[in-house]
């Protein structure tokens, strides 16, 4: 078992033991993608000339009123660690582990607007019979796909952005 | 002669006054002439045969060494014509080789500019084949660079939920 196994799995229990395992993960799941979008944020927390306990800090001062304090001391056991850099590894491997024991699949849904609630409610139905099985939608903002939408699930992906299709024109030339 | 010969005589006449001088000096020059006849004269006569045989021998040896210069002299001015011949046929097949040569350089430099020539054409073409597709590619980078920042700018929130509705739609439409 990697590491990166053994941290999700050992956060899974905390948040399952805690009683609040879907916020958790998910709140998990948000930090984890500001991280990847952040190098700044990720060489600060994985400074390791950084005393832990300033990593640890920042953490707080990030998440402090926004999470849950499961959340945030899960990061900050991650940070003090020295797991910063391994951290969106982590999470996503957390939030496969927890859709998994709900017996669901995660599907990563990037979009350049936010997505309704009804608009990701039908969306988990249609990609629930795509798949054929119950779906996760882990949704996220990004604004370099331009517009559209474009789904993760495991090794498939449903590319319906702006941006592949302004690359497949560019492919095209 | 006569007249010496009568000086010393005292009678004045041709003979000597006793003529038994006369028969002393004819019997003693009778003796000398004979001993000369017989002793002197034949081999006086045979060294002047040697040396008459000599000389003819000589004249003979010069006339045939004459001849062998004569002959070697004709065969030097034959060779002679033979060199100038050889001579001629080397110059002709000089000149044929240099002419040949000459030829020889010129198809191959005759070839050689062609094979450069096809080769520069060669290079030209694929330069300016190489430069259109550049510039092709970066005149379509600039137009879809162009065209994504239009396209970003212009895609409002109507456009963003048809967008959305329409990928939805896909996704159920795909199962």
């Amino acid at each position: 078992m990697s590491s990166i196994t053994a941290y999700a799995e050992a956060m899974l229990r905390v948040a399952e033991a805690e009683g609040d395992a879907e916020a958790v993960v998910d709140e998990m799941f948000r930090f984890g993608e500001a991280l990847e979008a952040s190098d700044e944020l990720t060489l600060i927390l994985g400074n390791a000339t950084l005393d832990a306990g300033r990593r640890q800090q920042i953490v707080e001062d990030l998440l402090g009123g926004k999470a849950r304090p499961t959340t945030i001391g899960l990061v900050s056991m991650a940070v003090a660690a020295g797991k910063a850099r391994e951290l969106p590894e982590i999470v996503a491997k957390l939030v496969q582990l927890g859709a998994s024991t709900n017996d669901r699949r995660v599907a990563l849904v990037r979009s350049a607007v936010p997505l309704s609630d009804d608009q990701l409610s039908r969306l988990s139905e249609a990609l629930r019979q795509a798949v054929g099985g119950r779906v996760e939608i882990k949704a996220t903002v990004d604004p370099s796909v331009v517009g559209g939408v474009v789904t993760t699930i495991g090794d498939t992906v449903i590319d319906g952005t702006v941006r592949s299709r302004l690359a497949q024109l560019r492919e095209a030339f | 002669m006569v007249h010496l010969l009568a000086a010393e005589a005292p009678n004045e006449f041709f003979f000597p006054g006793d003529i038994n001088e006369f028969y002393w000096g004819l019997a003693a020059f009778s003796i000398v002439f004979g001993v000369l006849a017989w002793k002197v004269f034949p081999i006086a006569g045979k060294g002047l045969r040697d040396k008459a045989d000599r000389i003819e021998a000589e004249l003979a040896a010069a006339d045939e060494a004459r001849n062998a210069a004569d002959a070697e002299a004709q065969a030097l001015l034959a060779k002679l014509g033979d060199a100038d011949a050889d001579a001629a046929a080397v110059i002709s097949e000089a000149r044929s080789t240099a002419a040949k040569l000459e030829a020889d350089a010129a198809d191959k430099a005759r070839a050689d500019a062609e094979a450069l020539k096809a080769r520069v054409a060669a290079e030209i073409e694929i330069a300016r084949g190489q430069a259109t597709a550049d510039l092709r590619s970066e005149m379509s980078k600039q137009a879809l660079a162009v065209a994504e920042a239009v396209v970003g700018a212009n895609l409002d929130d109507a456009t963003q939920a048809g967008l959305i509705e329409q990928y939805i739609s896909r996704v159920g439409v795909s199962s």
